[in-house]
């Protein structure tokens, strides 16, 4: 009987003894990593760094014809043939939808206009975005007009690579009359645009 | 998993007696007779312990890390671990995604929904020494198709072996990082996402 009662005692102590060793049989672990991207729009040149701006400068040349009123190869263009070179650039955008914002004042020159001439010349403004999904988003605005429904859109995805952004200028127009003569000087102007991610 | 193993014998040498107590054990159940003449026993005991492996009683990764705007910073967090093994182990990990992933998923070209970032695993043995390896985290997905090499789950065989035991050292780590995202695709707007589970085996 006594030997019976050991064995019964060592096989509950094996039993006792082996219960934490279960316990410890932890084999899986579980991290999570979470990050987040912004809506945001930056200018990034081909080959550049991301910035918040970018500056261009559309010369259009000498604005007269030979008697002294503006040009007709400025009265003709239009958006498919602008006057001077649209500046060009891209913007990224990581947001689905893009608001798209232009406007734009006179050119204009500080010489005083007497009857019969002008020292502004009205325009219209252009910013057109190539889009992802294919074809181009536009918005404009006409110097004569103001401010219209055109300066602003809102558009998709805008197109990932090469220069998506073009701004231009057409349809010039002496103010005050097709005859009026340009008075001699610089003319500027300066056309602003905003290219922001929508929420 | 942890496994002990004891074995009993038991070898009786009994007098006949006819007036014999029947002692039987409930273990292997030798019989053994005792009576008013000496009863002799052998009872040889031996035991083995198997491999133990796994995670430490609160020694296991876990945990949440976030990342911040991951196109505009790098990033980097350790997850610390103890492992509690007797003997080699392996550890692997597994990616759910293979990356940051995003919930929208952009179906336009030069857009990404999923950015990359590399998972370092360290492991340290007794006596010291310690073993590294590092994956991008799109080889750690089970659908990869040139998997990381301790891609999970961990067997006898697959994962980082560290040997020649590792019992509740300390310095074990899973690493995560990533440099701020430059490219070439953009990151669509929105919260990204990744979990990684990691499991441990004995090695043989």
């Amino acid at each position: 009987m006594k030997t019976m009662l050991s064995l019964l005692a060592a096989t509950t102590a094996v039993a006792i003894a082996t219960a934490p060793a279960q316990a410890q049989t932890v084999t899986t672990g579980t991290v999570n990593v979470t990050g987040s991207v912004l809506g945001r729009c930056s200018v990034v040149a081909p080959g550049g760094s991301a910035t918040q701006a970018f500056t261009g400068t559309i010369a259009l040349g000498a604005l007269d014809a030979a008697d002294g009123t503006l040009a007709t190869g400025f009265t003709t263009t239009t958006s498919a043939a602008s006057g001077g070179t649209p500046v060009a650039t891209r913007v990224v955008c990581t947001s689905a939808s893009v608001s798209l914002a232009i406007v734009a004042d006179r050119l204009s020159t500080a010489a005083a206009a007497v009857s019969g001439y002008s020292n502004e010349i009205d325009y219209t403004a252009e910013m057109q975005v190539a889009l992802a999904a294919g074809g181009n988003g536009t918005v404009t605005y006409s110097t004569a007009a103001g401010a219209t429904a055109a300066n602003s859109a809102t558009v998709g995805r805008l197109a990932a690579s090469g220069n998506n952004i073009a701004v231009k200028a057409y349809g010039f127009s002496t103010r005050g009359g097709a005859s009026n003569l340009l008075v001699a000087g610089n003319y500027t102007s300066t056309i602003t645009v905003n290219i922001q991610p929508v929420a | 998993m942890s496994m002990h193993k004891i074995r009993i014998g038991l070898t009786a040498v009994a007098a006949t007696c006819p007036s014999a107590v029947l002692a039987q054990s409930t273990i292997a159940g030798p019989t053994a007779y005792a009576g008013g003449a000496p009863v002799s026993l052998t009872l040889p005991v031996t035991a083995s312990v198997g491999g133990r492996c796994g995670f430490a009683i609160g020694g296991a990764p876990s945990g949440s890390f976030d990342a911040g705007q991951i196109d505009q910073s790098g990033w980097s967090n350790q997850f610390p671990f103890t492992l509690n093994c007797n003997g080699a182990a392996r550890v692997a990990v597994t990616s759910a995604n293979g990356g940051l992933r995003s919930a929208t998923q952009p179906s336009d070209a030069g857009y990404a929904g999923i950015a990359p970032y590399q998972v370092k695993l360290n492991l340290v043995g007794a006596g010291g020494g310690s073993v590294t390896d590092q994956c991008e985290a799109a080889t750690l997905a089970v659908t990869a198709s040139a998997p990381c090499s301790f891609i999970g789950p961990a067997t006898q065989s697959q994962g980082l072996r560290v040997a020649p035991s590792s019992q509740n050292l300390a310095g074990a780590y899973l690493q995560v990082s990533a440099p701020a995202y430059t490219g070439p695709a953009i990151l669509v707007q929105g919260t990204y996402s990744d979990t990684l589970t990691v499991t441990v085996s004995a090695a043989l």
